[in-house]
């Protein structure tokens, strides 16, 4: 089966406007006769629940959080892109297109990115509307910042807290769809399975979390938007809560899962302490306009640092190497995250991190409080010579710029980065992948739509700073609201839900909950000898070394053989205590691990497949004669969606061609 | 959402009270009226240092002050019985609240380490009954008559006539007050009741929703002052009293 | 800072669900390092526990970084431990000496009941805001971002309200268990903001109206609230609240 993106024909710039216009209407009067289950309430979701019950859907949201304010899109720090040039300084839709499209190294579909950047500039009014306080000027206007990878000034912020800001807006705007009763919402309950119809995705199979009961929920179309699969790595930026299970399931039952390799791997992350961490945390991008990055030159110096005989002080300024400015003279610090990253990774495996692991790198801002106090000593007529008076008023500057910041390190690290370097290390942030879908945001199993994260759709294979919140917005406040529509009109009276068409008693639901259960049982009953947290550290080792920042050929072959091993040991050895039929934090768990331990080995199958490095993924057998990753557009220049064929055989690769008519493919240099 | 069509300041204001902020705005504002009260009151009482007036007697002023407020019934009725309703409103809603706030938690913490809340704030229930009983007792003392001997006054006191026939208030306080006993019950409830303005004074402008940056600690401070202030002169009643010279009754 | 170890004693409340009568139980935490966070510590607990063939304690986390509002704790009696303008997922327990005893208790309220150990419902919160904590405005047709400037103080006051994570310490900190910060925060951010202006009197009369509903209690103003708050949400907004409180319910139609 041939996947079909059922991009509109026509110039790009008006292949929106040729779809929503092509599209089948529901009546006003009937849409309340039309059920729509959405899993998930971060911005994708939690916007497309709203919006759908303003247009008078009958919408079911689900979350596994205890509110739906809570979804990871909350943690987002930096910003939000939008084409709005506001600054006059050249920004339009279509360079937006055009930054978004090089900046995911050419692996996007152009259409589907063409219109995120044309809904961009509606996300921003709409926001204002429900009152986000966004970053104002003392004119009363909005406030816009650079970010990586662009040259204009687009991106929209409120504070270091963008996501939370925005994300209460969407969750206030779901919040009054509850009270009109438009939507229902059911908390502390999580998709364990989705049921297909007829070849249609026409419900789930959910478990309230608090008290175990598993319920079976059927509608006219599903709608996932439950995030990204980074938590298979065990350690990553992520929530604790952030899972596969939704996606997983789906493809388990027919939906195609794209580009699974391609993972966003964050250069500015507070290192690993210990084997008791448990998550990592980001430290936003934009310390990298005033930090330094750099290690010692000699592995001596480094030892010595990692043994705690030295510090970073004690390392006079020759015998450091600052290798980004080293290596990329033009854009120094301030390469693109990809880059950043590998960089780091690089100067650890030559033994030279900066931490008891060895696994870190400093980021210096004292050359930033001496130039920064120096400016403002002669601003204030003041003594630019006199060492006291300049670190005083450096300080204040990078205090105001990036206070919040570095008090968050010095409460995780307990370091204080203004007299000592912050120690950083690259930690998994963001997938790019995620379920097929098609330009309407449909999977290739009709009546599955999948937003925001858990779709692959307009970031290829990198993403670009403050393009998560854009898309996560774009999908559910702009783009879902029209698509869902064109296929619930299609969809006959007589075969409607509410209609009484089929209803939760029909087969296929009672032999997914049946399923369901079965699995519930299976992982209580087995009560060996190690936690699940133990196999989920297991699996992010193995998942770090050979699918991490670097990949090559005989690591991914060695992952396919350790995940299939600790996969069987979990069924085995696995010690879920308590019972099912209340809440169990370790059942939740362990459902969740399972299906990454499948997963992982879904990723690794991708990544070996892909035999080029492109964005985020970085095969060491594709790099340039400088170390720097090296496209195929030959071979490559596709979407690789893989299709489950059944437990015991290899999955399908399905390939979706990408053609590339407005953007020009080049190879990237930041030299 | 309301639906009401016709303007009914009635129901407006009982639905008001009736609410959790109306209810802890209407002790806010009792509050202020016995405040008042309490400075009308020692400006009242603190007459009692006036020396004697030409011609006159020591006591005098503070016994002719007694003498106006009864021929004056329409001042004295008036303040009575907006005193009256000001403190059943007041006790009567800061109850209903108390009430309230203690069935919103119903189990306790094992441990509990307060961060800002004051000794003030936390005893305002208990300051609150002890100067309420304060109150009562203070007026079968000195108003309506002690039903029983205490500390050897009796309700005689009020019968205590000056040169001009009027009831000697001055001679009423140097009975009292010359026993130690009822001194040092004075003292302990003016103190309790001081502990019951403070956290007063400190709430008032915040419950009342005038926050403000820069006024709001100028208010406080005030509100501190004010309250010394009541401690001086109210405490200086029973004490300096205490020093004069026996009196029989 | 140098890595320390320490060994402590918990006290732990222990229920099995809503109903269940609960309970402290003691366990040791050993070797435990300076550099984790205080629910990494559980976790090393629990997993201790679980190798033990026992059911590990149950507490609310999801973020772990400050932001999701979902972890809670009563932490020797302080909501979120002892650090200043922190969440529990990010006190670290470099804050804690070797020895000591730490009590961990849940969120203690009526409207906030316990449903497993440390695991409270706070859907009140929820409803408080489905009642009418947001602009009433559909997607679509909104007028351009930049079309009503707003002044940048204004704006920021808003901000600062609207930083609230919604984890409920002002409700467990409270001596009378009042969410007069959490409403008062969300009252306030619409009151600074042109766009919260035609809903200003209904938003707050419904959302008190829903508050006192669900069995909050009121402010005596202790300020306990500001002090556990680990976005730092100062009680300006509670005056505030009752003043917009008042108005409105005196110059309702």
């Amino acid at each position: 089966m041939a996947l079909d993106s059922r991009v509109p024909s026509g110039p790009i710039e008006k292949k929106w406007d040729k779809r929503k216009f092509d599209m089948k209407l529901v009546n006003p009067a009937n849409k309340r006769l039309y059920k729509v289950i959405i899993v998930g309430s971060g911005l994708a979701g939690g916007s497309a629940a709203a919006t759908l019950a303003e247009l008078g859907y009958n919408v079911h949201c689900f979350c596994f959080q205890d509110s739906p304010r809570r979804a990871h899109s909350i943690a987002a720090q930096g910003g939000i892109n939008a084409a709005k040039n506001y600054q006059n300084d050249g920004d339009s839709v279509y360079r937006l297109f055009y930054d978004t499209v090089k900046g995911g190294d050419y692996r996007s579909r152009e259409a589907n990115v063409y219109r995120l950047s044309q809904v961009s500039v509606n996300i921003i009014d709409q926001c204002v509307a429900q009152g986000v306080p966004f970053a104002r000027e003392y004119g009363g206007h909005l406030d816009n910042r650079s970010f990586g990878g662009a040259q204009v000034s687009r991106t929209f912020y409120a504070r270091g807290q963008t996501g939370q800001q925005l994300l209460l807006g969407a969750y206030s705007a779901l919040a009054r769809q509850i009270n009109t009763g438009g939507v229902t919402m059911h908390t502390r309950t999580e998709m364990l399975d989705l049921v297909i119809k007829d070849g249609h995705a026409k419900g789930i199979i959910t478990r309230n979390l608090v008290t175990g009961k598993v319920e079976r929920h059927a509608a006219d179309c599903v709608i996932l938007a439950s995030g990204g699969y980074g938590n298979v790595f065990y350690l990553s930026t992520n929530a604790m809560g952030s899972n596969v299970t939704a996606t997983y399931r789906a493809y388990k039952k027919g939906a195609a899962f794209a580009n699974p390799c391609y993972t966003q791997i964050h250069p500015t992350c507070i290192p690993v302490t210990g084997t008791h961490q448990s998550k990592l945390t980001l430290m936003s991008e934009s310390l990298r306009n005033d930090g330094r990055v750099w290690v010692p030159k000699e592995k001596a110096d480094a030892e010595a640092i990692q043994q705690g005989k030295k510090k970073a002080k004690d390392i006079p300024p020759e015998a450091r190497d600052y290798y980004l400015e080293r290596k990329y003279p033009s854009f120094g610090n301030l390469v693109p995250r990809d880059v950043a990253s590998r960089n780091a990774k690089m100067m650890c495996d030559e033994g030279k991190g900066v931490n008891g692991t060895g696994l870190a790198v400093y980021l210096d801002f004292a050359d930033a409080i001496v130039r920064y106090g120096k400016a403002e000593a002669h601003k204030h007529g003041l003594d630019e010579d006199d060492k006291e008076t300049v670190q005083r008023l450096g300080k204040e500057v990078v205090s105001a710029k990036y206070g919040n910041l570095f008090q968050m390190y010095d409460k995780i690290t307990g370091e204080d980065p203004y007299e000592v370097p912050m120690k950083i290390f690259p930690a998994v942030h963001y997938t790019m992948g995620g379920l097929w879908v098609d330009y309407d945001l449909m999977s290739n199993v009709p009546g599955l739509f999948v937003l925001g994260e858990a779709n692959f759709s307009d970031h290829g294979a990198n993403r670009l700073g403050a393009s998560a919140l854009m898309q996560g917005l774009a999908d559910g406040y702009f783009v879902i609201p029209y698509t869902v529509g064109d296929y619930l009109a299609r969809i006959p009276s007589s075969e409607r839900y509410l209609k009484g068409a089929f209803s939760e008693d029909d087969g296929e639901f009672t032999a997914a909950e049946s399923v369901v259960n079965e699995r519930t049982k299976k992982l209580l009953s087995i009560k060996g000898k190690k936690t699940v947290d133990t196999f989920h550290r297991e699996l992010g080792h193995i998942m770090w070394e050979y699918c991490g920042m670097a990949r090559n050929e005989a690591g991914l072959q060695k992952a396919l053989e350790k995940i299939p091993a600790l996969r069987a040991e979990f069924w085995e050895n696995v010690n879920v205590p308590g019972d099912g039929d209340n809440l169990n934090v370790s059942l939740e768990k362990a459902g969740r691990v399972a299906d990454f331990l499948e997963f992982g080995e879904l990723m690794c199958k991708d990544a070996l497949e892909r035999r080029e490095s492109c964005g985020g993924h970085f095969r060491e057998e594709s790099q340039t004669e400088e170390g720097e990753a090296k496209r195929d557009d030959e071979q490559f220049s596709h979407v690789a969606a893989w299709m489950y064929e059944g437990d015991d055989k290899a999955p399908r690769l399905e390939k979706e061609p990408l053609e590339f008519e407005y953007v020009k493919l080049t190879q990237r240099s930041y030299k | 959402m309301s639906t009401q069509t016709s303007f009914n300041p009635f129901r407006l204001v009982l639905d008001f009270f009736g609410s959790s902020i109306g209810a802890k705005i209407l002790v806010a504002l009792t509050g202020v009226i016995m405040w008042g009260f309490v400075i009308g009151h020692m400006a009242g009482n603190l007459q009692v240092f006036l020396p004697a007036p030409p011609d006159g007697y020591w006591g005098q002023q503070i016994n002719d002050y007694g003498h106006f407020l009864k021929s004056t019934p329409a001042l004295l009725w008036g303040t009575r019985i907006t005193l009256i309703g000001a403190v059943f409103l007041h006790i009567g809603f800061a109850f209903r609240l108390t009430m309230k706030n203690k069935a919103a938690r119903p189990s306790r913490y094992a441990m509990k380490r307060s961060q800002k809340s004051t000794v003030f704030g936390k005893i305002m229930p208990v300051s609150g009954i002890v100067v309420g009983l304060f109150i009562l007792f203070h007026l079968f003392h000195f108003t309506i008559g002690l039903p029983v001997e205490v500390m050897g006054v009796s309700n005689d006191i009020l019968q205590y006539q000056d040169q001009a026939g009027h009831h000697d208030v001055y001679k009423m306080l140097r009975v009292s007050f010359g026993q130690v006993g009822f001194v040092a019950l004075y003292t302990i409830c003016n103190l309790l009741l001081l502990m019951h303005l403070v956290h007063g004074t400190q709430s008032v402008w915040q419950t009342l929703g005038l926050n403000h940056k820069s006024w709001t600690p100028i208010a406080r401070t005030l509100g501190w002052l004010l309250v010394a202030a009541i401690a001086a002169g109210n405490l200086s009643i029973p004490f300096v009293v205490m020093s004069y010279p026996p009196i029989a009754p | 800072m140098a890595e320390r170890k320490m060994n402590l004693t918990l006290k732990v409340w222990r229920q099995k669900n809503k109903n269940a009568r609960g309970d402290f139980e003691t366990y040791a935490a050993k070797d435990i390092s300076s550099d984790m966070s205080f629910l990494e510590m559980l976790d090393v607990v629990n997993e201790g526990l679980i190798e033990g063939g026992k059911e590990p304690i149950a507490f609310d986390h999801d973020c772990r970084e400050g932001i999701c509002g979902m972890c809670s704790l009563v932490i020797n009696g302080q909501p979120h431990g002892p650090d200043d303008g922190t969440t529990t997922c990010q006190l670290h327990m470099r804050k804690f000496s070797d020895g000591d005893t730490i009590v961990i208790e849940p969120w203690r309220a009526k409207a906030f009941p316990v449903l497993k150990d440390l695991v409270t419902d706070r859907s009140a919160f929820d409803r408080i805001i489905q009642a009418g904590g947001y602009v009433s405005v559909n997607t679509g047709g909104a007028p351009d971002a930049n079309a009503v400037p707003i002044p940048k103080a204004e704006a920021d006051l808003a901000f600062d309200a609207a930083t609230c994570i919604g984890c409920g310490a002002c409700v467990a900190a409270c001596p009378n268990a009042a969410a007069m910060l959490f409403v008062g925060a969300k009252v306030s951010q619409f009151k600074h903001l042109p766009q919260g202006q035609p809903e200003r009197k209904s938003r707050v009369l419904n959302m008190i109206g829903r508050m006192d509903q669900e069995g909050f209690g009121n402010c005596t103003n202790h300020y306990e609230c500001e002090a556990s708050c680990p976005k730092e949400i100062p009680v300006r907004v509670i005056a505030e609240l009752n003043r917009e409180y008042t108005r409105a319910a005196l110059t309702k139609r």
